[in-house]
């Protein structure tokens, strides 16, 4: 045989026995317990796009580790079987069918990508099964209002009001544009936006600029910016990867607009590859700073130092906001379960119902479930400042913005 | 010989009754849920089929099929959730329409072909997704279309009535594409594959059988979509792009992209399988398949079923050369 | 639908009327973001010309650049210089490697067979990459920083000058290479017809190995220079996508041409985008490209292929 025919056998046969054995890999990482356990399924965008947000896929994790460590929920292991649907709404849809019919888990959760709990939440409540979504903003997901999808993070809609009365309370802006980028997240928050902003009489919207999801160039959209002028430019579902881009780009075109940011902006990334750029910009966040020793932010901590030392990241910024959200998810299912005392599944439907503030060892300091019920506390916003400092603010009950933890990033 | 011959086709009709008896059978065999994987397979099967006649039959390279996809689904969904039509008409009339917004995109074939054409194609296919997510006050854009429960006579169209109602319809485009492989049509597309100049000398009217291949191809793919789109119940604009299109490319070429039903009906079903039984580990699952792929391109040319004619040959040469098995089962 | 282009052309065409200068601004790094395409474009078309193959890992070969220099510079500890280089040694090593063991021997088999291949790579070493450096954005080294090149008055990086400079030499580079050289001439004409260079004495499979290394050189100068541009994360091999689109419009055998045609493409989204509307921007864009398309059949500089019968 040719030396190339050789090497092609060579490669096929590795890859041939590849192919036979990875797939029973994972089974014989099972071992058997006592107790029955518990199923609950976990949807992530694990791979390919949106993969910061599939993180919480592992908080999950930890979270199943450390129950299962201490006992279990009543008793019970859990058996978290986490789905990939790589933000793909169809492949979402694909999981909810395999977690109900295939795996029958008993309740399932997860969604990091607005657009596959949008997917995924309409086949949970045909089948009767609960499902709570973990890390999605987009009030579409539980609204209308479906009896077993709850939603845990606060919502698009309650992001909008605050960061238009940040922007009112620090630039007093007279016109405003939206920097939105395309999918469901992006839209919600625009939406969210433009249907708020009637209350704020003196703002106009000047324009509602679109970018796609997978975006390779901004400058148009900065340059476009940059001619309308507006006083403060909103940006709507801009993830890590948009947002390092485009405040490069708005320093070499000279475009320093005062920004005032949703959630995906806020990220240590973010702010360590473009440091100055975002120097005055307030961000919504999620998750808050951890230098101060108060009561939300001890728990912070020890979940970074839980989360590094059970999956010994590389990049040392991890964890970001979204683990917080699977870690939390679990927990609180297992606050429900335990409510409830027992597995039946229309019954923490109904606990689920009546809660309205979880103080759980999560890290979002209160749950919202269903549009009606939502409020604003857990919704925390990030103050950048120059040098590397940034602060967090977090609204106190009569609504003011009160400064709770003042910390230099880098 | 004879009797040779009649076991032979003793064999092959055995194995076919096998096959159907599994497919008419499998929801009760192997449950809703696996019934449901070769419902998409079955989809997709579509769409690799209307590929698979416009690439491997008329040899026309389009990147465009995602879009035949789309229109497909959206335009019955559509009709379903705004006019109330019932299933089965809509999943038609979803395919005529996209086999309508095909066929001018033959004209355009005369003049570009190959790699411009697949750029032209591609654009088109890109195009429709921005469309599909723009107009929002049709298609709900990013938020997606949500399909409601259909029904075909008494029945609810999910679990087992979804998926005997898309078993007739596949078997019977496939049966329909079967006779348009071995028609003058088919025919025709070949001989446009083979030699354009040529054929158009023999008084092949190329532009009438290019914007053919591309509307049947299209009516396929739609017909792939709408279907896809009643199991999913819910579609978006990025479900359609090109990415979809790289999905069926693969499918096809695994299969055979000489062999039209076969090809793509084997295709299909691995490739919408093999991630189901790829396991738990789930970053593994894209590993898997890139080195599925690569194992096909490495050992199969022609696909899955050029490589099994290959191996049937050299069966069959090597029993040949064997001297006293020669005298036993000689040809007479 | 409609009276949202219709709202945003209006307001546009006053932009357009009103302030010049911000066109010039708008066509430049519109010129800045096409180079970046035309690089891919380039390396795609090397490889389309001498075997006619659609490299589908073609994006991922710049992302593989882009994570190499940040493996020598950040994780070696290697000077910025020397991180680059090995860089873009490793990937002529890892192209050239590919080409040697998977694609070569398909090539008389079937075309459309081979995409596979590369589609089955460009999902493997998108794993791989994800395996080691992880799903998030990479902080990616400032290459420039002790060389900034900014030319005031015009809105572009330093990044994005130099890569229109390194896009530059490569242009006359190749066109030096091709025409001069024995390489070459010798890689020419395996273009043209493969059969006839073997039979003159000509090395095929070496030239094949050299037209998908200096692929690989210019995919992974690409992806370092683009990484400015956009973020180093493991889906970033989109940029092949828009490279396979600047190589086609400009004409699917011509170097040159591939840069044309990046150029053309990256101007194109930006005025779309800026003077009609930002969500139909790609769409705009598409539609003229049909139309380029139609007009000049194999593409900008593309000469048309004379089929013989």
């Amino acid at each position: 045989m040719r030396k190339s025919n050789k090497l092609r056998v060579v490669i096929g046969g590795l890859i041939a026995s590849l192919l036979v054995t990875v797939p029973f890999l994972g089974d014989f990482a099972k071992e058997a317990t006592g107790a029955e356990p518990v199923k609950i399924g976990f949807h992530a965008s694990v791979t390919r796009i949106a993969v910061e947000m599939g993180q919480a896929a592992l908080g999950a994790q930890l979270a199943t580790e450390e129950i299962n460590a201490a006992g279990g929920i009543l008793g019970r292991p859990i058996d978290l079987i986490i789905y990939d649907d790589q933000c793909t709404p169809s492949l979402a849809a694909a999981a909810a069918h395999k977690m109900i019919e295939k795996d029958k888990v008993f309740i399932a959760t997860g969604g990091t990508c607005s657009g596959c709990s949008i997917a995924a939440g309409p086949i949970f409540n045909e089948a009767k099964m609960p499902y709570f979504a973990a890390a999605v903003l987009s009030p579409v997901v539980s609204v209308p209002l479906k009896k077993y999808v709850f939603q845990m993070p606060f919502t698009s809609e309650a992001q909008a009001p605050v960061l238009l009365d940040f922007a009112r309370k620090t630039h007093a802006p007279k016109t405003l544009a939206i920097l939105q980028r395309g999918g469901a997240y992006g839209k919600s928050v625009s939406d969210a936006f433009i249907k708020y902003l009637p209350g704020y009489p003196e703002m106009r919207l000047l324009e509602v600029l679109e970018y796609p999801e997978i975006a390779t160039d901004f400058s148009s959209h900065l340059l476009k910016l940059k001619a309308l002028n507006p006083d403060v430019v909103l940006t709507a579902g801009t993830m890590v990867a948009d947002g390092i881009p485009i405040f490069r780009r708005a320093e070499e075109l000279n475009y320093r607009p005062k920004w005032v940011c949703d959630l995906g902006i806020s990220d240590d990334h973010v702010r360590q590859a473009v440091k100055k750029s975002m120097d005055g910009i307030y961000c919504a966040w999620g998750m808050a700073g951890c230098n101060v020793d108060t009561t939300t932010n001890k728990r912070i901590a020890d979940f970074r130092m839980k989360y590094k030392e059970r999956f010994k990241p590389k990049d040392p910024m991890e964890p970001s906001q979204t683990p917080g959200w699977g870690y939390n998810a679990i927990y609180f299912i297992k606050f429900l379960i335990e409510k409830v005392g027992k597995f039946d599944q229309e019954k923490i439907v109904a606990e689920a119902e009546r809660v309205t503030d979880w103080t759980g060892p999560g890290l979002m300091v209160s749950a919202t479930f269903t549009l009606e019920k939502h409020y604003h506390l857990n919704l925390f916003v990030k103050h950048y400042l120059p040098d590397g400092w940034e602060e967090t603010l977090e609204r106190t009950k009569e609504g003011d913005w009160k400064v709770i933890d003042k910390a230099k990033r880098y | 010989m004879l009797k040779r011959m009649s076991t032979n086709k003793w064999k092959v009709g055995v194995l076919v009754l096998f096959v159907a008896f599994i497919i008419i059978f499998y929801p009760k065999i192997f449950g809703w849920y696996w019934a449901f994987v070769l419902v998409l397979a079955g989809c997709y099967f579509l769409g690799a089929l209307g590929y698979n006649i416009l690439l491997g039959l008329a040899g026309q390279v389009s990147f465009g099929q995602a879009a035949f996809f789309g229109i497909g689904a959206y335009t019955s969904s559509l009709l379903i959730l705004l006019l109330d039509f019932p299933a089965w008409a809509s999943v038609f009339l979803g395919g005529l329409f996209a086999g309508i917004i095909a066929y001018p995109i033959g004209i355009p074939a005369l003049k570009i072909s190959g790699h411009y054409l697949a750029l032209v194609t591609l654009a088109f296919s890109e195009g429709f997704v921005v469309i599909f997510h723009e107009w929002v006050s049709l298609t709900e854009g990013p938020y997606g279309l949500k399909v409601p429960l259909t029904t075909f006579g008494p029945w609810d169209l999910k679990t087992e009535a979804l998926y005997y109602f898309v078993l007739v319809i596949v078997g019977i485009l496939a049966f329909t594409a079967y006779n348009i492989d071995r028609s003058c049509i088919g025919r025709a597309f070949k001989a446009i594959r083979d030699g354009e100049v040529a054929a158009s000398s023999l008084g092949i009217n190329l532009m009438n059988y290019k914007t053919m291949a591309f509307a049947i191809s299209g009516f396929y793919s739609g017909v792939g979509g709408a279907l896809l789109a009643l199991a999913t119940r819910c579609i978006m604009p990025w479900d359609f792009d090109f990415r979809l299109t790289i999905a069926l490319l693969t499918m096809v070429v695994v299969g055979g992209l000489r062999s039209t039903i076969a090809g793509s009906a084997l295709g299909a079903v691995l490739l919408t399988f093999f991630p189901e039984w790829t396991g738990k580990l789930l970053e593994i699952k894209e590993l898997m398949y890139g080195l599925l792929l690569l194992f096909c391109f490495l050992f199969l040319r022609g696909g899955i079923v050029g490589g099994l004619a290959r191996a049937k040959d050299k069966i069959g040469a090597r029993k040949q050369l064997r001297p006293f098995s020669g005298i036993r089962h000689g040809n007479a | 639908m409609v009276e949202k282009i219709i709202s945003s052309t209006r307001l546009s065409i006053i932009c357009f009327l009103s302030d010049m200068p911000i066109l010039f601004d708008v066509i430049i790094t519109g010129i800045g973001a096409g180079v970046l395409y035309g690089l891919v474009g380039l390396a795609f078309v090397l490889i389309l010309k001498a075997t006619n193959v659609v490299n589908f890992f073609q994006g991922d070969t710049c992302a593989f650049g882009a994570y190499l220099t940040v493996f020598f510079a950040a994780q070696l500890h290697l000077n910025l210089p020397l991180a680059v280089g090995l860089s873009i040694l490793s990937a002529i090593a890892l192209t050239v490697f590919l080409e040697f063991v998977g694609l070569r021997p398909l090539y008389k088999v079937s075309i459309i067979q081979v995409v596979i291949g590369t589609v089955a790579i460009s999902m493997i070493m998108r794993y791989l990459i994800r395996l080691y450096w992880g799903p998030q954005v990479v902080p990616f080294p400032d290459l420039f920083k002790d060389i900034p090149l900014k030319i005031p008055g015009i809105p572009l990086g330093s990044a994005t000058v130099w890569m229109m400079i390194l896009a530059t030499l490569s242009i006359s580079g190749f066109a030096i290479f091709f025409k001069y050289t024995r390489w070459g001439t010798a890689l020419r004409a395996c273009c043209q017809d493969r059969s006839s260079a073997s039979l003159m004495g000509i090395n095929v499979g070496a030239m094949m190995s050299l037209a998908w290394g200096l692929s690989g050189a210019i995919g992974s100068i690409a992806g370092i220079a683009g990484a400015h541009m956009i973020s180093v994360y493991p889906e970033m091999g989109i940029i092949g996508l828009k490279g396979f689109v600047a190589s086609i419009l400009g004409g699917a055998n011509s170097i040159p041409g591939a840069l044309l045609g990046g150029v053309i493409l990256g101007v194109l989204e930006n005025l779309s985008g800026f003077y009609i509307s930002f969500a139909f921007r790609d769409l705009i864009a598409f539609i003229i490209m049909i139309f380029m398309l139609i007009v000049r059949p194999s593409g900008l500089l593309g000469k048309p292929v004379v089929r013989k019968v």
